[in-house]
């Protein structure tokens, strides 16, 4: 035994040394360059934190018919009946959607309507973005006068939005 | 072996077993974990979303078919089409009427409303088709963003909650009816909506409608009115007395019947023969 301790020390310690650098960097790119300690959990994309309220309101919105007085969910099931009604209300919704305030980031970006009756769209208001995509869609089912199934959606048409980048009304 | 010696060793020994344990701790909680940021919320959200759907749904509908339900009543005297009252055919000047007398069976138009209701609101039930969009990865798009799947590629998602919200409007029914003043509140049977990601967990609501300015009262006035001033009576007794009371009545008499249209509803009356009870 010399001052220093053992008397092998000199010889384990550069091997121990050399274990603990191994065992650390070991370690170091486990956590660090492989990422394990980070969560591997999905996010929900910001645009999924909404619901349909802003539909639900036009379509409780009353306009005006050859001077009578319809929500507008009661004025698609009349643009349903025939291409004349549906053009009419087409002018009535195209004001309202243009009032519509669009989220930030979406200056390009224009609210559109449709409405499906069987899979066939017979009234689109609004004006759709050229070449453009689909964003913060919302859609519902309407009755029509007689129980048939009216799909109605709203969405913004852009053409330079980003999802990530647009704030969702509420 | 002196202090230093046992030192070394005993730290490269411990920071192998602390690191190693760390490591077992973060997998086995990662296994263990499967809830993504934010879904438990956003699957609440869209839950409250469908209710609210289908809850707009059933206050279209209910506007429509007390519209359907009240038209059928006002041309068959305050009774539903399929009646065993007794029928003036149609001509072709004229349209049919249905004679307001003890063949007809129990006046109820009321319950007779309430009967139409729930029958009509039937088809409408059935017709549901639930917009409900499943949470879904798009790995190619955003890696690690999950979004509700679009319609292009709906049918490779799960459709089990909207095929569960449209099985539950199938199975609706009306709980109740109240009449308030002049509308006519009705409640319908419970909905239970299955919360996404989250089994076992449900969201409970009981859908409600109104149905505004509702007055079937017309019908009450209208027999009152009849059975007091008609029944075994002589038509020139009868006309006058229904004119002073209704200004829109209209009367046509073909000996002992007459022809009665006020407003929107149509029917016949026997002098000679009793209403129904």
């Amino acid at each position: 035994m010399n001052k220093k301790g053992d008397i092998a020390y000199p010889l384990y310690s550069p091997f121990l040394i050399a274990l603990l650098v191994i065992i650390l960097i070991f370690f170091s790119v486990y956590f660090f360059v492989l990422g394990i300690a980070k969560s591997e959990a999905s996010i929900i994309s910001g645009a999924e934190y909404k619901d349909s309220t802003l539909l639900l309101n036009i379509l409780r919105t009353e306009i005006k018919i050859d001077n009578g007085n319809f929500t507008i969910a009661e004025s698609i099931n009349i643009a349903s009946k025939s291409e004349q009604n549906s053009n009419k209300v087409k002018k009535q919704i195209d004001g309202i959607l243009l009032k519509l305030t669009r989220p930030k980031g979406s200056s390009t970006g224009f609210w559109v309507l449709e409405a499906r009756k069987n899979n066939n769209v017979f009234l689109q208001a609004g004006e759709k973005a050229n070449l453009g995509s689909e964003y913060l869609e919302q859609s519902i089912t309407i009755p029509s006068d007689v129980g048939e199934p009216l799909v109605v959606r709203l969405y913004l048409s852009c053409r330079s939005c980003k999802e990530e980048t647009l704030e969702v009304l509420s | 072996m002196n202090k230093k010696g046992f030192f070394l060793p005993l730290f490269v020994i411990s920071t192998l077993i602390i690191l190693s344990s760390l490591t077992y701790i973060i997998e086995t909680t990662k296994l263990a974990r499967q809830d993504n940021v934010g879904m438990q919320a956003t699957s609440i959200i869209k839950s409250y979303d469908e209710s609210e759907k289908i809850q707009f749904y059933l206050d279209q509908s209910i506007k429509y078919v007390s519209k359907q339900a009240l038209n059928e009543l006002y041309s068959n005297a305050g009774y539903p089409q399929n009646n065993s009252c007794r029928k003036i055919p149609a001509t072709p000047t004229e349209q049919r009427y249905i004679i307001l007398d003890k063949s007809c069976g129990f006046f109820n138009p009321e319950e007779n409303f309430k009967n139409l209701l729930n029958e009509k609101l039937k088809n409408y039930y059935q017709n549901y088709k639930s917009q409900y969009k499943s949470f879904s990865v798009n790995q190619k798009k955003h890696p690690g963003i999950i979004q509700s799947f679009s319609d292009k590629n709906m049918d490779k998602y799960d459709k089990s909650i909207l095929q569960e919200s449209e099985l539950q409007v199938k199975k609706l029914q009306i709980k109740e009816i109240k009449q308030e003043n002049n509308n006519l509140f009705v409640t319908f049977s419970e909905i239970q909506l299955q919360i996404e990601n989250s089994p076992g967990s449900y969201h409970k609501f009981e859908p409600k409608a109104v149905v505004e300015s509702f007055d079937i009262s017309i019908f009450g006035s209208l027999y009152k009115a009849i059975n007091e001033n008609c029944i075994n009576k002589k038509a020139e007794e009868c006309i006058p007395k229904l004119k002073s009371i209704f200004s829109n009545i209209v009367i046509k008499e073909q000996g002992n019947i007459l022809k009665i249209k006020l407003n929107e509803i149509i029917f016949a009356i026997d002098l000679n023969e009793k209403l129904p009870n």
